[in-house]
């Protein structure tokens, strides 16, 4: 958790106090079903994977993937159940108008909204791993057949990209759904950009700076050195990058 | 019409400046009106490496600005009466130079010379990308190894975009590459990329490998193009560059030691 101080715009100094801003990073509680039961089971075995890290830890309840004009009931129930593994929960953000009126009687700060595009953040966890989402392939995939040199970017967006020929070191590929390799990859692999945990990565002669899915990177220094140079398939399975041979 | 070759590389120091006095002598030499152009305002060399930087009175910026006409800026050269220098100024910074003023002196030249030979400086900054906007072929001049063939592949990626050829959608600019300093002993003893692994990065057509030797060094301090010293095995391989740039095929030379044989080298032959 990072906390630089920013300094404030002027304000009247008033002697004992100041009101400054700071940033912090919070781990988010992404809540998209009203099942009590199943969060209990979720957070029982997170904390118990990462105790000291949730023992008194600033929690938001992120509420921007639950449905949205439906009532939370297990609302009130949620909150305390946060709080008796030992967090505590300060915010929540993507509510409702009825939820969030819900939290200011329960005494929760409203969070201001973020934008969709998130970095990778290992501890944002849902309450369950999201059912297998269909990747967008709404557009046709984008294909490049031209060397991508160091320092250009290609994005294929709302499908998959499909590289024919190599991807440069100090070149970025993107897309939002899976990115498929047929000639040497040695610059970065981003694939399913817009939060999308079921994008794949195939790649025929694997060799990337640094690999990402949905925001859940790692640089080549932490790369399976088997893979190297091989024909490789990258899926996301909860918030690790599983490599396998294909 | 002139056809626009630009000579660049991103990395500093690899030799684009003594490929554009080989290249430009060289045409010049097999009968073509070639004038060569230092596009590095602020630290020219071009006029060093060709001999001539005892008579330059008006420069590219002055022939911009419309301080000298571009016959009084242009520097004929005393071996060829096909060539013709037009120097960087040296006390100017880039920012005289602007695409529109480029634009219109390289419309003027093409008028009255068969190739225009535009040497870039370092970088991909203004200077560089003046240099490559109006080209019609490119040669990247690259070391074989690893920071130099990062760069000649960035600035491959920027020729592919931010050219005129690009932007107006015409057929593309030739991208040609050109590996200078190539060592095969060190090659093969694994402290230089070979010639494979740089082609296999770049993925672009080979238009030579030019040897490291010492003679460039002593070229570029006499003021002569090394493309004169015959002798020289960088030297030919600056003539079969040129050769290749017209059209012709050639084998890559001086790319693999030197075996000799037993009798070689019982008799040091």
């Amino acid at each position: 958790m990072t906390d630089p101080t920013k300094p404030a715009p002027a304000a009247p100094r008033s002697g004992a106090f100041d009101f400054r801003a700071s940033i912090y990073t919070l781990p988010c509680l992404q809540i998209r079903r009203d099942d009590a039961d199943a969060l209990d089971a979720f957070l029982s075995e997170q904390v118990a994977r990462l105790p000291k890290f949730f023992e008194q830890a600033p929690v938001v309840i992120d509420l921007s993937q639950y449905p949205a004009d439906e009532p939370l009931h297990s609302f009130p129930m949620i909150v305390g159940m946060i709080r008796g593994y030992g967090m505590t929960p300060v915010g929540v953000r993507g509510a409702s108008e009825a939820l969030r009126e819900q939290a200011r009687l329960l005494e929760l700060a409203v969070m201001p909204n973020l934008r969709q595009r998130r970095r990778s953040s290992p501890v944002s966890a849902s309450v369950e791993p999201a059912p297998e989402q269909k990747v967008s392939t709404n557009s046709s995939p984008l294909i490049v057949d031209q060397p991508v040199r160091s320092g250009q970017r290609i994005y294929a967006r709302g499908g998959d990209l499909i590289l024919l020929a190599g991807v440069s070191s100090g070149a970025e590929v993107m897309a939002d759904g899976h990115i498929h390799a047929y000639a040497p990859v040695r610059g970065r692999m981003l694939a399913g950009v817009r939060d999308n945990p079921s994008a794949r990565i195939f790649c025929r002669q694997f060799g990337p700076e640094l690999v990402a899915i949905a925001g859940r990177y790692q640089v080549s220094e932490d790369l399976p050195q088997k893979h190297i140079g091989r024909p490789v398939q990258i899926r996301l399975r909860g918030d690790t990058l599983e490599f396998a041979s294909i | 019409m002139a056809r626009i070759i630009v000579v660049t590389s991103g990395k500093g120091g690899v030799g684009k400046t003594t490929t554009s006095a080989a290249l430009a002598m060289g045409l010049a030499a097999r009968g073509h009106r070639t004038v060569v152009i230092d596009f590095d305002v602020g630290l020219r060399n071009l006029d060093l490496v060709m001999g001539c930087e005892r008579r330059v009175v008006f420069d590219l910026v002055n022939a911009i600005q419309g301080e000298a006409s571009l016959r009084q800026a242009l520097i004929k050269d005393k071996r060829n009466p096909n060539l013709f220098i037009l120097a960087a100024s040296q006390t100017r910074d880039k920012d005289a130079l602007t695409l529109e003023g480029v634009g219109k002196v390289l419309e003027e030249l093409a008028e009255s010379f068969d190739y225009i030979v535009c040497d870039s400086p370092a970088g991909i900054e203004k200077g560089a990308t003046l240099a490559m906007y109006y080209a019609d072929d490119a040669i990247v001049v690259t070391n074989p190894e690893v920071s130099s063939v990062r760069d000649s592949d960035r600035m491959i990626g920027i020729l592919s975009s931010k050219s005129r050829r690009a932007e107006q959608n015409l057929e593309p600019i030739t991208e040609r590459l050109l590996i200078t300093r190539y060592s095969p002993q060190r090659v093969d003893k694994g402290e230089m990329l070979s010639l494979e692994d740089v082609q296999d990065i770049l993925a672009l057509d080979l238009i030579g490998v030019i040897p490291e030797s010492e003679s460039v060094l002593n070229s570029s301090n006499a003021g002569i193009p090394i493309i004169l010293d015959e002798e020289s095995n960088a030297g030919q391989a600056y003539h079969d560059m040129v050769d290749r740039y017209l059209g012709e095929e050639l084998p890559h030379r001086f790319t693999k030691i030197e075996k000799r044989g037993l009798f070689g080298r019982l008799f040091g032959g």
